[in-house]
């Protein structure tokens, strides 16, 4: 079975046609995905940009992070749970579409960054992370992140006015 | 006073005749208002947290509002500054639409809250715990509400 025969059978089960011509239930999980964006891309931005030197230059790298880091996870858990019942949605539409591959790609990316930054360099943040100015891996790590996730919102919304 | 006379007259800008007779201006617009809402809504939830006591503790409010700032009038005024171009594109169609109403009034009142409430309890070393509590709690509920209701306009 091709992965597009698959996606056309997910995209024509009933409840995923109920779900997408659903009057209000599709508009609120559609929200919901822009509030989960807006809540953990946006605190990973401020990371990011803590991490390039251009915000809370005086606060410690772990402590920017920190605590907010489980309000990052929860948005984002949202986001990405509602990500998948819109996908279920118009599964087959979305992997024919140039501009969702490239999201996931930049996606998949950004998660790759994410690991490699915590696995490595991001492990010793005790011992840089209290200067002003950050490692190189650090700022690369920071600098990659805001062009993925900038990519994901740029494809993201390209995608919904490809699909309309 | 009706505002209707600005909104036709809003319409009808060249910039907004311009936008509309692209394919391409309006969601290219909308990209960047979106990136704008993210730089404004990620310092915000920093500080709000930090007030509510859920985010970053060890450091005064003050410093971290402070330090974040750039980040919020950058963001914010990226939004304006897209969101009067959209506007300019479909004045009119916002003027009918109840959600676009709504939210200006969010958006009007985060505004007012946002410079002066806002602004004394996050400036103060010491806030007392109820005031930075009410605080951060208003401040996300105005900044979720205009977001909230900006997508609702694309549904009615």
């Amino acid at each position: 079975m091709s992965a597009l025969a698959l996606f056309q059978w997910l995209q024509g089960r009933p409840w995923a046609i109920a779900f997408h011509e659903s009057r209000y239930v599709f508009p609120l999980v559609e929200t919901i995905h822009v509030l989960g964006l807006a809540g953990s891309v946006g605190l990973i931005l401020v990371t990011d940009l803590r991490l390039i030197g251009v915000l809370l230059r005086e606060e410690p790298v772990a402590e920017v992070m920190g605590r907010n880091r489980r309000w990052m996870w929860m948005s984002f858990a949202s986001m990405f749970a509602t990500g998948a019942l819109l996908f279920c949605s118009e599964a087959a539409n979305c992997y024919l579409s140039p501009t969702f591959r490239a999201k996931i790609l930049f996606l998949f990316l950004a998660g790759v960054n994410a690991f490699a930054f915590e696995t490595t360099i991001g492990k010793r943040v005790s011992v840089w992370g209290r200067a002003a100015d950050t490692p190189f891996a650090a700022r690369f790590a920071g600098w990659a992140s805001l062009v993925c996730w900038t990519a994901v919102i740029l494809f993201g919304r390209w995608t919904a006015y490809g699909l309309q | 006073m009706s505002l209707l006379p600005f909104f036709r007259w809003f319409q009808m800008l060249r910039v907004g005749v311009a936008i509309r007779a692209s394919t391409y201006w309006f969601p290219a617009i909308e990209v960047v208002h979106l990136f704008g809402l993210v730089l404004l809504l990620g310092p915000i939830l920093v500080v709000d947290l930090g007030l509510l006591g859920l985010g970053m503790r060890r450091q005064a409010i003050s410093r971290v509002a402070r330090a974040v700032a750039p980040g919020i009038w950058s963001g914010m005024t990226i939004m304006l500054a897209t969101g009067a171009l959209l506007l300019s594109a479909e004045a009119m169609k916002c003027y009918e639409n109840p959600a676009f109403w709504y939210k200006m009034y969010f958006l009007a009142g985060a505004l007012l809250f946002h410079s002066t409430i806002y602004r004394w309890v996050t400036s103060s070393d010491s806030p007392e715990r109820i005031s930075s509590t009410i605080t951060g709690l208003l401040s996300l509920a105005l900044w979720f509400g205009v977001a909230l209701a900006g997508r609702v306009i694309a549904f009615l």
